[in-house]
């Protein structure tokens, strides 16, 4: 084996560890799960941003039922009512600003209300 | 599996399951063991809490009678005579008795399993399973409705207590002064749990100096 050669396997190897039985040993079995989670992280990037903001609808269901209204409703509402934040910031404040969350869940009720009795 | 850095805060819930449906109460339950009620959800790391379920063999009774099945909206003569104990939907008060599950599924709905030996495909009826373990119903019920995955059975199959009867052990647990009973309107998942805040969502928003409306 030349050292050009394992040069390159050993920076194979060092890339995949963490890998399921012989992978994270062998460069023959390395490289294929390499191109595999190569593949894997590009679809995944893309994936994440979906995942993500399933997470924040989850959240901000949860959050925005303990205040008497539904996420479909609140969301319809919101977008008619200007307050600009988005899911993720709102999830955030619903998992730890509980205080400041019921105070935009409560503006919106409002312009909410306010338009239905105009 | 990660566990939550933070300590996870878990509550305990009792369920009267007395004059339920069986899946309707199983749907309002299972999110709770799963923690989908908290803001603070983890899909990845056991947040749910604790639901005591009483009276699970007393889940209610709409019971199709053996002599006469009648029909939503069918029409039903006012002639007969009152032994045949027509029971119809959304007319009567039944007296209650047990888990409900509608139509004939006392007798048509029949759970299965295999023992894994050959020929060891056993099955029961529900009316069967309420005698033998009540509980069953309503654990295979919820529990169904639940992801597969490894939280499960580790974590959330033991945080679900089912009791045939009145009495709990867990009176100990349970927060002081709980009032029993789930929603009685299982559909309405809105406004159920509060953690405390509810007292605030009581009082009008008050924007600065203008008539704050109702919330």
């Amino acid at each position: 084996m030349s050292r050009f050669a394992t040069a390159k396997h050993k920076r194979v190897i060092k890339q995949s560890k963490g890998f399921r039985g012989r992978a994270n040993r062998c460069y023959r079995v390395a490289i294929r799960r390499l191109e595999k989670s190569w593949q894997y992280a590009y679809r995944d990037r893309k994936v994440k941003k979906r995942e993500f903001r399933k997470l924040w609808i989850q959240r901000l269901n949860a959050g925005v039922r303990q205040h008497d209204v539904s996420y479909s409703n609140f969301i319809n509402m919101q977008s008619k009512s200007g307050v600009l934040l988005d899911r993720k910031i709102l999830s955030g404040l619903a998992m730890y600003e509980p205080f400041s969350f019921k105070a935009v869940v409560d503006v919106v009720k409002m312009t909410a209300a306010a338009g239905t009795g105009k | 599996m990660s566990f939550p850095g933070l300590a996870v805060q878990r509550t305990w819930h009792l369920v009267d399951a007395a004059n339920q449906t069986v899946g309707r109460l199983a749907t309002t339950i299972a999110p709770i063991l799963r923690g989908k009620h908290k803001p603070t959800f983890r899909p990845n790391g056991d947040c749910g809490d604790y639901v005591v379920i009483i009276n699970a063999d007393k889940v209610g009774a709409r019971r199709w009678h053996v002599l006469g099945v009648a029909r939503v909206g069918s029409f039903v003569p006012s002639f007969l005579p009152s032994f045949l104990h027509l029971k119809i939907i959304h007319n009567l008060s039944f007296p209650p008795r047990q888990v409900q599950l509608t139509g004939k599924k006392w007798s048509d709905k029949i759970y299965r399993w295999h023992t894994g030996y050959p020929g060891g495909l056993k099955q029961r009826p529900a009316r069967e399973m309420l005698e033998r373990k009540p509980t069953e119903i309503l654990r295979k019920a919820i529990l169904g409705m639940l992801y597969r995955n490894n939280l499960r059975q580790s974590y959330m199959e033991p945080r679900l207590k089912i009791y045939a009867g009145e009495e709990h052990p867990h009176t100990a647990q349970l927060p002081r002064g709980v009032a029993e009973g789930v929603m009685k309107v299982p559909r309405k998942r809105v406004g159920g749990y509060h953690f405390g805040l509810k007292k605030y969502s009581e009082t009008p928003f008050q924007v600065g100096g203008a008539k704050g409306g109702k919330v």
